[in-house]
């Protein structure tokens, strides 16, 4: 076999996930190739038209804070953006943006070709090469291409033999009529990685002119929208599209009762395991047969198309039930398929097998990330693909791998879950995951991860200067607040008016903006007070304020795994010697070989008993390498 | 260098810190060093960074010393409260880092035996901040931080598989028992609520119903009464495993030494005729049926001149705090007097009996009163029979006697705290504070019940959250 090029890392699948592990490795400074099966569909959204949303903004944000593509690609390529769950508590507030789809996927095309070092190859990888030391030394095309590398990184999706299911109709494909993938899997096999069949599910497209909108609530952008991207002004992104609900009711349900025995979820056709959340339209009917109705978001796929994106109408029923239901909603009674919806079955692994780094236990420089990792959705894939990809160019140039901690980032608690846990469904993230919620908002992003992104030379010295001019602004402030004192008469009418109770004494300010109804922004301009805050400076001081006992509080509850974390377990730490382990733990720890002892802790089946046993055996020496 | 870090948040693996910090972040823990049985003396030790400010929070020296203040190898005498009563007198020692067993600074308090007290003592070292010693863990910290040697790391090993095996086993006949029953149903109440809760706030686009505070506020009062209530009956269980303290109040002369003797069937008090006799307090431990009464006979309750007679009755009224349950005595011929309503006004919110006594003197009967009444002749009665009855309506029949709430002081401890934090996110829903802050109480509450029943708590949400609510993008 001849070989073709020389790399230091390949990068498998041009997915979010691919996008983000190819660009970071190459900004890195790795000469990286990307692998895809088509080159059109590079940056594809071949499900919702959208970025963010509950708990996927703050991906988002997180992976901008860390030097990441998304951020940027969705604002530049947004078309409608709001901040979701305002009413809610600002840690669980979040943005969400729709995407021109087509532009999205140019734009991520163009970030790869424009990049140094980075090189965007169209060809089905079919193989993985692994020498006798269990390291990676190259990668095999279907067309008989060999290239040498010394990482790789596996974003395959859904692509791993992809069977995408209509009906009773199943066919090897891709998503969106793409070519599967369907040679690596059994490579993989052979290498002793353990595969399993995950699906997920995809609404119908339809044509904006079959669908009468005046029966549909319209649903407007936000009148000033706070972008993505910490270098992206307030305001900058485009806004003006509209997106509408519609709403099934019990006709529609009928019709899909009559028809079950035709969904290949029920009749047993498909066995691969599907999200619990975005259920199929099926499935919400069934489960929660409660319900009398179940809303659909139509949203626009883009500006130069008419396709339209039904958002909570995905099913695998054939396509003239999937017409003849759709035609039952109000507004959708002449609607025009274009693309009939569909499921989609694909071989994963389960991420129990894989280190925080994203590596394979066992190989050198083996990586993965997104759908292949048992998740779902573009955010999960795209925070993954970063990690993998910053860390598969550390393995290279030989640099300490980047590991984040639960309590630093969702993207940290998204990969410890998955990696300690591992997943019995596709993986969404929510913000209900995290016991670090009120202090991981996706407003200080940038104060919790830029000078990480800093130390793997992700942030240019530009934005690092911003970021920390801006920082400086917000302790001044906060540090002012906390040494203003305040005078009961000063507040006393402001205090009257919104209906709390006076002050007895003078008081520190933040005492005061710490209580639920007083509104910073009120309470500093009736003081007189100004901290030379920019943009949502303000709101974040103010949060930091509000929430801070709540945040001691909770990084106290948290404290004792922290110290845990701080234990390195060694990789060759034998656990049946350990005098005094449960037999449930020396097996479980022995298959999973948790990196330290916060991770041990988290294994099921691990006891408090077993963790100072643990700790108790390495500070006697009982281990030596 | 800016003057912010992210450093903290950061942790690269394989990075910089060396593998073992065990100094830093150390809980301070607690437990009763003596053996879990009634005897005469019992030690509670401290141990960790907090322990003498939790000693200082809840030890008033007789000589106004701070613990805090006080040097190594030193002790101070006087006495220990829970912030509304006394608990005891007792000895303190202070021991400062590294001389000490664990090497870390340590307080020991040594009191007056008695499982009941002790427990309670150690309840409120648990509520200043302490936690619960875990399996071994006084002599893990020990060996930890060098205080024994190399050769004795299996034996420590040993101590703690011993322990969490004990603690396993204890934990395992709980989640069998009422209380497991009882745990998942309260637990699986928390949860649900949690997770219409993170459903709420994670769902952002099937517009989910607003969520009615009142309602939300409703339910979590419901849970905070059923935790108290739980954690009340542990207290009973406690009293009923280590006996009733009891005491006996009335009037001088209504006859309460005579009414001791016919409880302890001795002449242990001296009965005379002459008003204010019994000075000193006088115990005594006697089976009625199937409880157990710790009896302290005090000096009369009256207004007094005569000195000595003054430190007794200061005493009663001490005794009074602490009693779990109190027998008031009338003279049936001296009638109720207002001294008498007053004392029993005093009395309100405990388990208060009326004994109507010298029936054989007089056909007075007794008042029309909420407060059970035993009508008896002491000097003659033999029959116990009536206080019985009341006794089991006070504290259970005679099933629940045997089988009352097996369980810990950390399991306690944990309901409480689980209790403590529903009521703060009570109290913030009812003040308007967001909804995310209101989860963080839920949440920390429901990691206590689990913890007791040895579960995770984000697992079971997330379940909730899907398996109840029809979860879109």
């Amino acid at each position: 076999m001849t070989q073709l090029a020389e790399f230091d890392v390949a990068v498998i699948g041009a997915g979010h996930a691919g996008i983000e592990a190819a660009v970071a490795s190459a900004r890195r400074g790795c000469k990286t190739a990307l692998f895809t099966i088509a080159l059109d569909q590079i940056g594809n959204m071949p499900c919702n038209p959208s970025i963010g949303g509950s708990a996927k903004g703050h991906l988002v944000r997180e992976i901008d804070a860390l030097g990441g593509v998304m951020g940027e690609a969705g604002d530049a390529c947004c078309i409608q953006m709001r901040m979701l769950n305002l009413s809610k508590g600002v840690s669980v507030q979040s943005p969400r943006a729709q995407e021109d789809r087509a532009a999205y996927h140019q734009y991520t095309k163009k970030i790869c070709e424009n990049t140094k070092n980075l090189y965007v190859i169209q060809s089905e990888v079919s193989d993985i090469r692994i020498d006798e030391n269990r390291c990676v030394t190259g990668i095999v095309t279907r067309h008989g291409g060999s290239y040498a590398c010394k990482a790789v990184v596996i974003c395959s999706g859904t692509f791993l033999n992809g069977m995408v299911y209509i009906g009773k109709i199943g066919e090897q494909s891709g998503p969106d009529s793409c070519l599967p993938a369907r040679y690596l899997s059994s490579k993989l096999a052979e290498n002793g990685i353990k595969l399993r069949r995950f699906k997920t599910g995809t609404p119908c497209r339809v044509h904006r002119r079959s669908i009468d909108f005046d029966q549909l609530q319209p649903q407007y952008g936000d009148p000033d929208p706070q972008p993505f991207s910490f270098m992206a002004a307030r305001g900058s992104v485009r806004n003006d599209a509209v997106c509408y609900i519609a709403n099934t009711n019990a006709e529609t349900h009928r019709i899909i009762h009559e028809n079950i025995g035709e969904s290949p979820l029920y009749n047993g056709v498909i066995h691969g395991v599907g999200p619990r959340y975005c259920p199929s339209i099926e499935d919400k009917v069934i489960r929660f047969s409660e319900r009398e109705r179940h809303q659909i978001f139509v949203e626009p796929t883009g500006l130069n198309t008419d396709e339209m994106y039904l958002q909570g109408f995905s099913t695998s029923l054939p396509e003239h039930v999937q017409l003849k239901m759709m035609r039952s909603v109000a507004g959708f009674e002449h609607i025009e398929i274009m693309r009939p919806a569909y499921a989609i079955e694909y071989d994963c692994i389960d991420p129990i097998c894989l280190l925080h780094s994203l590596a394979f236990r066992g190989f050198h420089g083996l990586y993965a990330a997104g759908q292949f990792n048992g998740t779902s959705g573009y955010e999960e894939a795209a925070a993954q693909g970063l990690i993998a990809g910053i860390n598969a160019s550390a393995y290279v140039l030989n640099e300490e791998a980047l590991s984040l901690s639960r309590k630093s980032s969702y993207i940290g608690t998204l990969i410890d879950d998955l990696v300690t846990k591992g997943t019995q469904d596709p993986y969404r993230m929510m913000t209900a995951r995290s016991e670090y919620r009120l202090s991981l908002r996706h407003s200080n992003a940038d104060a919790r991860l830029t000078e990480i992104g800093r130390k793997y030379r992700l942030i240019s010295d530009d934005r690092w200067a911003q970021f920390t001019a801006k920082m400086k602004r917000i302790e001044h402030a906060i540090d002012a607040v906390k040494h203003t004192n305040v005078h009961p008469d000063s507040v006393a009418d402001y205090l009257e008016q919104i209906g709390t109770s006076p002050l007895k004494h003078t008081t520190k300010l933040d005492n005061l903006i710490r209580r639920p109804q007083v509104a910073f922004q009120d309470i500093t301009k009736i003081l007189g007070l100004d901290f030379h805050l920019v943009g949502e400076e303000a709101a974040e001081v103010s949060h930091k304020l509000k929430y801070e006992q709540y945040i001691e509080r909770q990084d106290q509850q948290n404290a004792h795994l922290e110290h845990l974390e701080h234990i390195l377990l060694p990789d060759k730490l034998d656990y049946l010697v350990i005098h005094g382990l449960s037999s449930e733990a020396v097996e479980k720890l022995s298959k999973q070989r948790p990196e330290n002892l916060a991770h041990a802790s988290r294994i099921s089946g691990v006891s408090p008993a077993d963790i100072s046993i643990i700790m108790t055996y390495l500070k006697a020496g009982g281990y030596r390498d | 260098m800016p003057a912010f870090t992210a450093r903290s948040t950061f942790n690269g693996s394989g990075g910089a810190l060396p593998p073992f910090l065990f100094e830093v972040n150390m809980k301070t823990i607690a437990a009763i060093s003596t053996p879990d049985a009634a005897g005469g003396i019992a030690m509670i030790r401290i141990s960790g960074p907090e322990s003498l400010r939790i000693a200082d929070d809840i030890f008033t020296a007789v000589n106004g010393t701070k613990v805090t203040e006080m040097r190594g190898y030193t002790c101070a005498y006087g006495t220990v409260s829970d912030g509304s009563e006394i608990l005891d007198d007792v000895v303190l020692t202070v021991f400062r880092a590294p001389h000490s067993y664990t090497g870390e600074d340590t307080v020991e308090i040594t009191c007056h035996g008695g499982i009941y007290l002790t427990k309670r003592i150690l309840m409120t070292v648990y509520l200043h901040g302490a936690d619960p010693a875990g399996a071994g863990e006084f002599t893990k910290r020990a060996f930890l931080n060098g205080k024994l040697s190399l050769s004795q790391a299996e034996a420590v090993m040993d101590v703690i598989q011993a322990d969490g095996e004990s603690e396993l086993r204890l934990a395992n006949y709980a989640k069998s028992g009422r209380l497991g029953t009882e745990m998942e149903h309260i637990s699986g109440e928390l949860v649900d609520l949690m997770s219409a809760l993170a459903y709420w706030l994670d769902d952002a686009e099937e517009c989910p119903p607003e969520l009615e505070r009142g309602t939300l506020t409703a339910q979590l009062s419901r849970i905070y009464a059923h935790l108290r209530e739980m954690s009340a009956r542990y207290q009973d269980g406690l009293v009923l495993r280590s006996g009733i303290r009891t005491v006996l109040l009335g009037k001088p002369n209504a006859g309460k030494s005579s009414v001791m003797n016919w409880l302890c069937g001795t002449n242990r008090s001296i009965v005379t005729e002459i008003a204010g006799t019994t000075r000193d307090v006088v115990t005594e431990q006697v089976k009625i049926g199937l409880y157990t009464l710790i009896l302290s006979d005090t000096a009369g309750l009256r207004e007094t001149e005569n000195a000595i007679e003054a430190i007794g009755i200061s005493q009663a009224y001490l005794e009074l705090d602490k009693a779990d349950l109190v027998l008031y005595v009338v003279d049936a011929d001296a009638g109720m007097s207002a001294e008498d309503l007053d004392v029993l006004e005093k009395c309100r919110g405990r388990r208060t009996v009326l004994i109507w006594n010298k029936t054989d003197l007089s056909q007075t009967l007794p008042p029309q009163t909420d407060i059970p009444v035993v009508q008896i002749a002491a000097i003659h009665e033999k029959s116990t029979e009536q206080l019985e009855k009341v006794l089991s309506a006070f504290f259970g029949g005679g099933a629940n006697v045997t089988a009352a709430a097996p369980i810990t002081e950390r399991q306690n401890l944990l309901i409480c705290r689980a209790a403590e934090a529903v009521k703060h996110a009570s109290d913030m829903a009812e003040c308007g504070a967001e909804m995310d802050m209101m989860y963080a109480d839920l949440e920390r509450a429901a990691k206590c019940l689990r913890e007791i029943e040895g579960k995770e708590v984000t697992d079971d949400v997330i379940d909730g959250v899907f398996s109840k609510f029809c979860v879109g993008k």
